[in-house]
Formats: C-alpha cells, structure tokens, sequence
C-alpha cells in the first residue's frame, strides 16, 4: 500500500507541473487572443446580430426578414450561385493542375525541372491586381494572344475578358504555387523504392499513382482545396477587373451594394452569408488537419 | 532458371556493370558480394526489370525477359528500406500484388494470411508499417514477394539496416525459409559473412566485374584472383621476385613453379605455425577474439603478418616468434599463378 502511494503523489507533483506550464502558456498567448476577440470576434458578433434586427415602425425586432429578402432576389441568389460553381470549378482545376505539376516534378531531376518548379511558384510573389491587368493585356479585346494569333491567320478570337473565364483564368494562376508547395511535399515523402516495389509486383502507372502516390498525399489535396476555397469565394480584385458586369462575384456584388448602392444592411447580409459558407470548408479543414493530428498518436 | 550473359549497364560511360555472365539454377541461393558501388544493386535492378541493361541478355524459365518492364517479370523484389506504403495496413500491403493479378477477394485473404504465417508475423495482418520494427518491416515486406509466388526472389541488402544480432537471426531463418519453399534467390550484401552463411554459390564482384563465381569454401581456399583473395577473409601479403622457381618471402624460401618475373604470395593467418625453422618474428599486438587469439607480429625488417592461435600457447606482447607459412597463394597481373610451397630455408640447409 505504502509503496502504491508514493508513485501517485509523484504523478500529482508531474500534473501540478503540467498545469503551471499551461498557465504560462496561456499568459503568452493571453494578449494576441485577447487583441482577436475585441477586433475581430466582437465586430462580427455584432454584426452579425445586426442583421437580424428588422426595422419596424418604432423600432425593431428580431427576425430573419433581411435573408428571406435575400433569397427572394433573383438576382442575389443567382450571384451567389455564380460565386459558388465558379470558386469550385476554378479550385479542382487549380489542383488539377498543381497536382500534374507536383508528379512531373517528383520524377524528374535537372535544369528543365528546377526551371518549371520556380516557375510554378512565381505567382506566389505577383500581386492580384497585376496578374488581373497582365491578364487583361493578354488576353482582351487586341490583347498580345489576339495579335499573335492573328499573325498565323487565326481569325474570330473571341476574349474571355469580362466573361466568367476570365476570373477564372486568374483564380487558376493566382492558385497555381500553394497546392504545389503542399503536394510536392506530400510526394516527396514516398520514397523511390516504394514506387518502384509496387511496380516490381506487376502495377502500372495509373494504379501506382491512384493506390501509392494519391493516398500519400489525399490530406495535403484536403487542405490545399480549403485554402483555395476560402481565398477565391472572397475574392474582390480578380473578378472586378476581369470578370462580367453580371452576375458578380459576392466579393465584388458586396462592395457595390455598400459602395455604390449605399446599403450597408443589405451588404452585411450578403456578408455573413458568405461567413456561413467559408467556416463550413473552414471546419472541414480543421477536421482534417484534426484528423492527422490523431492519426499521428 | 535463371540466365545473365553479358549484362552491361552504363552511366554516362562509366561502367557500373560489365560483361555479368552466370545462372542461377531453380532453388539455388546466389549471394552478390562485393564492396558498395561494385554494380551489386545495378545488377539486380536490371534482373528485375527497373534498369534496362545497355547490353546482354536475361532469360527466367527459358523465356527473354531483357525487354520486359519490371511489372510484366515474374521476379519479386526486397528493398534495403522504407518500401512499404505507409498508408496501408501490413495486410493490405502484402495483398497488393495479388491484387494486382485480380484475384479474388477471400483467394487473396487467404493467402495473405498464409504468407504472414510463414513470416512470423501471425496478429499482426492490421498494424500499419509505422508500428513495426525494422525486422519486422522486412518480413512484411519478404512476405509481400512471397505471396505472388514470384520464380526468382531478389533481395538487395534486406538486412543491412538492423542490428547485428537481429541480422543474424533472420538471416537463419530467410535460409530455412528459402530452403523449404525451394525459392529460387538471389541475395545482395557487402557482408562476406552474410554471404558466406547464406549462399550456395556466391558471385563475387569488384568494379562492375564478376571477378569469380563458387561455393563459399572454394572462394576462401582458391580465390581466382587477386582482388577476391583480398576481399574474402585475411591475408598476409607481400610481393616478391621469383627466380629459377624460387623466391623469398619476407626470409622464407618458397618455390614456384612459374616464369620467372614478379609475383605477389599471400597467406591466410591461420595458415602460419610456430615452427623453429621460420621466420624470425616479434609479437607486437595480441588481440583476445574469444574462441582464438588474433596476433600481430613483426619481422625483422618491419613487415607486419597477422597471425590467428588457439587459446593455449597464447604468446605475451614483445615475445620473440618463428613461424612458418604452410601454403602461400600466388598471383600475377591480379590472376592466380599457383600455389607455392615452403622449402627449407637457409638456417635448416646449414644445418644439415
Ligand atoms: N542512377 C544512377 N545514375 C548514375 N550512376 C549510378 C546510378 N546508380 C548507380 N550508379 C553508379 O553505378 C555504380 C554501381 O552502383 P550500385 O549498383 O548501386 O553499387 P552497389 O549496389 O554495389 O553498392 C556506382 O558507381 C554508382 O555511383
Ligand atoms: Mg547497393
């Protein structure tokens, strides 16, 4: 009995050791977390609150009147439709892409390689709002791809300026250098004879890439996606300047209903709707990055 | 079974395999040996099929497999590390080849099932490859070949990652493994005493060169060439000029029946005795190795020889010695001349 007692008072002296050092830690982070939840957190509360206050005459009352307006306007909804098919579209094809990039890097060595791995980074390092003007030389009506292909007798070149590809082309550009960096770490980790042991018991290359490589790097894909996501659903450069006058994307429909329509009730509506749909791709990632973290221990 | 003539593979010119003739008959266990960057893994990558030879042929089963890629050879391969998926279970990575071949589900559990057994890895079928040992890693991974049934089995180095004591159990059991399953192996080490151990016949390389092929005694009492009387086992070495069939190696007489010319003798330790008519030597290490005594001497003139005793007799440091070498190997321009025999030496001859 006495030698039980001895180990138990110990491990308490180790707990009471653990919870001063999770109070120190806490008293490091106290000041930053303290900065987030009066600049950030308290704001959006209250405007989110805000929004389900509906004017009445003589005051207001809590309702959801302003987001039944919302889904009631065509145009809104449809707006919101468009901001969501097309940040989708535009994240797997950015993956899509990265994800050849990624491979063709992973099996390859040289000056050629090094180049295109740079390369592929770059946009990293150029502001949206030069890619969208670089685009729009480019691409637009008597851009530099019109004239040349002009010159080889290519005729009707009709510009995705200003059409839904245009946003889309940017989006896919400015996406191009996060998913690389993730995914070629991701392959980096399968090791040459692990390829070459799956190819030694009969596989080919499709299987190799769907059953050994993919699955290595299935989370970093995860996350990489809910990046893009979050950063395209709220974009306001690119779709302003290369996209339609209509629909708009929300970041763009949003500050126009405060800009220039002078509405900021109705832009804050549009707001937490977009709020709404960003912390579900914002959970999914946590959950995966969760995930790992279990699946580690 | 198994057929390599003439087996070439360059790298930007330089040759890291040439000219690799031998045959592996069904069953057998041929140990490449050689130092790292002879050409042993080259060699083996191009059987299996993941380098392609610039030159030579392969055939398994009488059938020309030079061309073939590495998924359409009936080979199955061990690597010397992390070559398991590290997202897969143990059973899902053994079950991979099988499949690969589309074999049906309960088949392939089955046999999944059997090859674990046989590896020694019974429970096990869930783990992940995180939670094995090294030793454990390479069963799975030896399972994972053995369950496709490959007709040759290819290890390169399996072992050399683990410890010394672990290597030299599994090596035991890989032998009564291969031995059962009659598994036709070739196995890469640097290790002689690996090789030594596990090979019916051991193909000893040196530079991209097979430089002899033999069973382990044959190598160690009559190595070919220079180079493989070098790498396997000890040896006492000094090169003499050899004279109407005679020469003196470091003051023992010896005779030769070769042309006359330069001719380098070696002479493995244990193949030295204390014998009064020898050569005068002086202790100078005396190193305790157990179930013998490994001793250092010098000659008068200051050659070292290495010479190996049993426990009784065990001579003191500074002790003065005689010994006389019982058979010394001969070789010229790196090839074996013969073996030369000690004569009387001088101190004898006066005294008769
Ligand atoms: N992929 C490669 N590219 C260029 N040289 C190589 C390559 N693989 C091996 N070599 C060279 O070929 C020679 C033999 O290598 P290897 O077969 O790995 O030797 P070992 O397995 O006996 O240690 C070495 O000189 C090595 O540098
Ligand atoms: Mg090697």
């Amino acid at each position: 009995m006495t030698s039980d007692a001895n180990p138990a008072g110990r491990s308490g002296a180790v707990r009471t050791m653990h919870l001063k050092e999770n109070l120190a830690g806490l008293a490091l982070v106290a000041a930053p977390l303290g900065l987030l939840l009066v600049l950030i957190l308290l704001p959006t509360v209250s405007m989110v609150w805000n929004t389900f206050q509906v004017p009445v005459e003589g005051g207001t009352v809590t309702g959801i009147a302003r987001y039944q307006a919302f889904f009631a306007d065509s145009y809104s909804v449809a707006n919101l439709r468009y901001t969501l098919i097309w940040t989708l579209i535009s994240c797997v094809t950015a993956l899509a892409i990265s994800l050849g990039i990624s491979l063709y890097l992973r099996f390859s060595e040289g000056r050629i390689a090094t180049m295109i791995h740079a390369l592929s980074l770059f946009p990293l390092f150029v502001p949206a709002i030069i890619i969208s003007y670089a685009l729009v030389r480019f691409l637009g009506p008597n851009g530099l791809l019109q004239l040349l292909l002009e010159q080889v007798g290519i005729t009707g070149y009709r510009t995705p300026y200003l059409t839904p590809i245009g946003p889309f082309i940017g989006f896919v550009w400015e996406n191009i250098p996060l998913p690389v960096l993730v995914i070629t770490a991701g392959l980096s980790q399968v090791s040459d004879h692990a390829i070459e042991a799956a190819r030694d018991l009969g596989a080919g290359a499709w299987r190799i890439l769907f059953e050994i490589l993919l699955p290595q790097v299935h989370r970093s894909l995860l996350i990489a996606f809910a990046l893009i996501f979050l950063g395209v659903i709220g974009a306001y450069t690119v779709p302003y300047l290369l996209g339609p006058p209509a629909p708009e994307m929300m970041g763009v429909f949003m500050q126009r209903t405060l800009g220039n329509l002078q509405r900021p009730d109705e832009a804050q509506v549009q707001a937490v709707i977009l709020m709404v749909l960003s912390s579900i791709v914002g959970g999914f990632y946590i959950a995966t990055m969760l995930r790992g973290e279990v699946g580690r221990k | 079974m198994l057929k390599v003539q003439n087996l070439t593979k360059l790298f930007e010119k330089n040759r890291a395999v040439s000219g690799a003739t031998f045959d592996v008959a069904r069953g057998e266990l041929i140990c490449l040996l050689g130092p790292s960057g002879c050409g042993k893994s080259t060699l083996l990558r191009m059987i299996a099929g993941l380098a392609l030879p610039d030159a030579g042929r392969i055939d398994i089963d009488g059938k020309d497999v030079t061309e073939a890629q590495a998924n359409r050879r009936p080979t199955a391969m061990v690597f010397q590390s992390h070559a398991l998926w590290n997202h897969m279970t143990v059973a899902q990575n053994v079950a991979f080849g099988l499949r690969v071949q589309g074999l049906p589900k309960p088949e392939i559990a089955e046999k999944v099932a059997a090859a674990l057994t046989l590896v020694g890895l019974d429970g096990f079928a869930r783990r992940r490859p995180a939670e094995l040992s090294g030793g454990q890693a390479q069963r799975v991974a030896l399972a994972r070949c053995l369950v496709v049934e490959p007709k040759v089995l290819l290890m390169d180095e399996p072992f050399s990652a683990l410890d010394a004591h672990l290597r030299a159990n599994l090596r035991e059991e890989l032998k009564a493994l291969q031995r059962r399953l009659r598994l036709t192996t070739i196995f890469v080490t640097h290790d002689q005493e690996e090789a030594m151990e596990l090979a019916d016949r051991i193909v000893v390389m040196h530079a991209g060169r097979i430089e002899q092929i033999g069973r382990p005694g044959d190598l160690y009492l009559e190595p070919q060439t220079l180079t493989v009387a070098r790498f396997i086992g000890q040896m006492n070495e000094a090169t003499v000029t050899l004279k109407a069939g005679r020469a003196d190696w470091l003051g023992q007489p010896v005779a030769l029946p070769a042309p006359d010319g330069p001719v380098t003798l070696l002479c493995r330790p244990e193949d030295l005795q204390r014998d009064r008519a020898g050569i005068d030597v002086r202790v100078t290490r005396v190193i305790d190795l157990g179930p013998m005594i490994r001793v250092t001497v010098a000659t008068d003139e200051g050659a070292a020889l290495t010479w190996v005793c049993g426990r009784e007799g065990q001579p003191q440091t500074g002790a003065p010695l005689t010994l006389r070498p019982s058979r010394l190997l001969a070789y010229r321009d790196g090839q074996r001349l013969g073996t030369a025999a000690p004569v009387a030496n001088r101190i004898m001859a006066e005294r008769v």
